[in-house]
């Protein structure tokens, strides 16, 4: 519920917004560094009427597909190495020590939402951003032979009918001077990247919109290229020689 | 219009078994069909859905260390749940939480969580089958949909009218907001109505079930009444507070009139069936005292005691004194405490725990040369304490 409300007062913000918080300390490697990323956290649905999110499985899908084609096709162009982790292929053990690092991720990044995008600033971390998961992921490196893990979450939803009518209720109401905004569908999503090697966020960023749409294979690329805007860069190749 | 996530919606109304609170509703009718079909699948959008997130959750749940790992117990859970609904055991999935709660939550997806708190609080099979016949109810008249679907009507209601009476007023001018107000409240209170009317029912068609699987259904009855005596004892050794919200905003019926409800039912199905105290007390031994102790470490001082009190129904254990010790020693009533631990001490399965307890209490009491003989009991019987070194300093004072 708490996700919610901060959500919620996310989509307030402007129309298309982001804000980069990072560890300032933060140096990306020399040498190109490869990213795994863990269970997209990814849904997509209607606004009902009243203003409730109901999921649909079908774009649910195609959201996550999008998201994690356009990824790993943004990495691959950047010169760098993106892997989608694939809970099929893991073994029990190592799948449960994800979903331990994942649920953990959830709740840290939630923490980051609230305490750094939503005003409720925490007094012992004003300047600084020192979130961590902790020593435990280092275990994560051997396992997925990759430096970095990004976490992304996003939430896609579209007006149904009844909503779009309550829109048009609402306009309509401005003919007799008593015009009533009503809000519709938005897109909210932060995505995250932790050192796998000492468990610290050393990248954050948040991305609220009232337009794009996951669902189809452009507005998916989109919304990765907003998101990721600020992300840290992999290292120049060194010029050819001449 | 504020945007709420269906899946911590999912969370506040699951099939869950107690939440409290109360207001009468007219008891279901016993006939009631199962309106699902056994290995059925979702077709409508917003089930799909609603399946989809729930797939996730219960992916989370398999792998989550307060999971129970135990297959032994969640074998013999899923065989009672197949008893009670045989068609469709195959649809059904057990897991065990270890979460010191009375509670059970079965979700459309056929993903059952029984809470750890509520296995402590049973005594036989039929307690078992009391909970699992209700949750499978929530699942066999497809509740959490309709819930939804309810919902989502009446907050589209809401919405509209909120609207159309704003416009109405920027036309016709003066103030209607008390008027909006009511009309809101009232459809809102509606959403909670329909979902006690739904466990109500669920209460109805899992006492059925139980009787067709041969289970007493005043194991039901006895259930509740066990519910009501801790909640009382709960509330009288918190000075009255009872945590119990208010009556209109209560998700569920209140315990008495559940308790009521099935007294009228379980006179008309009769007394027969075995309660299975045997295989009960075999599915629970090496779990019993894990969770009396997640218990005991609430410091709800009056549910664990009623619950200790019913567990030595069937005989006075060393571990059950020394828990009622705990309970004591926590809610700083020291000698009711000593006593406890004194009675566990004196009994052959004395866990070591008591043999430190008793030892300490003896040494506050003066008694040195007793208190260090229980003290030393207590390092022999658990060499590899944590507290070795603190205990050998008091030893060596």
């Amino acid at each position: 519920m708490i996700r919610a409300i901060v959500l919620a007062a996310l989509l307030l913000s402007a129309c298309t917004t982001t804000k980069k918080v990072a560890d300032r300390t933060f140096k990306p490697p020399d040498r190109p560094f490869t990213i795994v990323v863990f269970r997209p956290d990814i849904e997509a649905g209607q606004m009902t009427a009243g203003g409730l999110f109901e999921v649909r499985a079908d774009w649910t899908q195609s959201a996550e597909l999008n998201i994690a084609a356009a990824l790993t096709a943004r990495e691959a162009k950047r010169g760098g190495t993106l892997s989608i982790y694939a809970d099929s292929t893991a073994e029990p053990p190592l799948r449960a020590q994800i979903s331990e690092i994942v649920r953990l991720h959830r709740t840290v990044g939630m923490a980051v939402l609230r305490h750094k995008y939503s005003g409720a600033e925490l007094p012992t971390k004003k300047r600084i951003f020192d979130w961590t998961l902790g020593p435990g992921t280092a275990p994560l490196v051997a396992a997925t032979h990759a430096d970095y893990a990004l976490f992304v979450y996003a939430r896609d939803s579209f007006s149904s009918g009844g909503r779009r009518a309550l829109q048009v209720l609402g306009y309509a109401g401005c003919i007799v001077l008593a015009c009533v905004a009503v809000p519709g569908g938005r897109l909210t999503a932060f995505a995250s990247l932790v050192d796998l090697k000492t468990g610290q966020l050393v990248w954050f960023n948040v991305l609220g919109a009232s337009v794009g749409d996951m669902r189809s294979k452009k507005g998916a690329a989109r919304m990765v290229a907003n998101l990721l805007d600020t992300f840290p860069e992999q290292p120049k190749p060194p010029p050819p020689a001449p | 219009m504020t945007m709420v996530s269906r899946r911590g919606f999912i969370g506040g109304i699951g099939g869950c078994l107690c939440c409290g609170g109360s207001l009468q509703a007219a008891a279901p009718a016993l006939d009631l069909a199962p309106l699902l079909d056994p290995g059925f699948r979702p077709a409508d959008k917003d089930e799909k859905g609603l399946w989809q997130s729930l797939d996730r959750a219960e992916r989370d749940i398999a792998d989550s260390p307060l999971r129970v790992h135990d297959p032994a117990l969640e074998t013999y859970v899923g065989g009672v749940m197949g008893k009670l609904a045989p068609d469709y055991s195959g649809d059904i999935r057990c897991y065990i939480v270890r979460v010191p709660a009375l509670n059970a939550t079965m979700a459309p997806n056929g993903m059952l969580l029984v809470y750890s708190g509520a296995l402590l609080r049973l005594r036989h099979e039929a307690g078992l089958a009391t909970i699992l016949g209700h949750e499978c109810g929530h699942y066999l008249r497809r509740h959490q949909i309709a819930s939804w679907r309810q919902t989502r009507g009446t907050t589209a209601w809401m919405a509209f009218l909120t609207i159309g009476l704003a416009i109405a007023t920027g036309v016709v001018g003066g103030n209607n907001r008390r008027e909006i107000n009511a009309i809101n409240n009232a459809l809102a209170l509606s959403i909670f109505r329909y979902r006690r009317e739904q466990e109500a029912e669920a209460d109805v068609y899992g006492v059925r079930l139980m009787a067709a699987a041969g289970y007493p259904p005043g194991a039901a009855a006895d259930f509740w009444r066990d519910v009501i005596a801790e909640h009382d004892a709960a509330t009288r050794m918190r000075g009255g507070r009872t945590g119990t919200p208010s009556l209109l905003l209560a998700s569920h019926p209140s315990d008495s009139a559940r308790l009521a409800a099935l007294a009228k039912i379980v006179a008309k199905l009769g007394p027969q069936g075995d309660l299975g105290r045997a295989p009960w007390r075999q599915a629970m031994a090496t779990h019993q005292l894990t969770f009396l102790d997640d218990q005991v470490k609430l410091n709800d001082p009056g549910a664990s005691l009623t619950i200790i009190d019913r567990l030595a129904e069937d005989g006075w254990t060393g571990p059950l004194r020394y828990q009622q010790g705990e309970v004591h020693r926590l809610r700083g009533a020291n000698d009711l405490a000593f006593v406890a631990f004194a009675a566990a001490v004196a009994l052959p399965d004395a866990p070591a725990l008591a043999h430190r307890a008793y030892g300490y209490g003896l040494l506050r009491k003066g008694q040195g040369e007793a208190g260090t003989a229980e003290l030393r009991t207590y390092l022999a019987k658990a060499p590899d304490a944590d507290d070795r070194a603190m205990v050998e300093f008091t030893l060596n004072q």
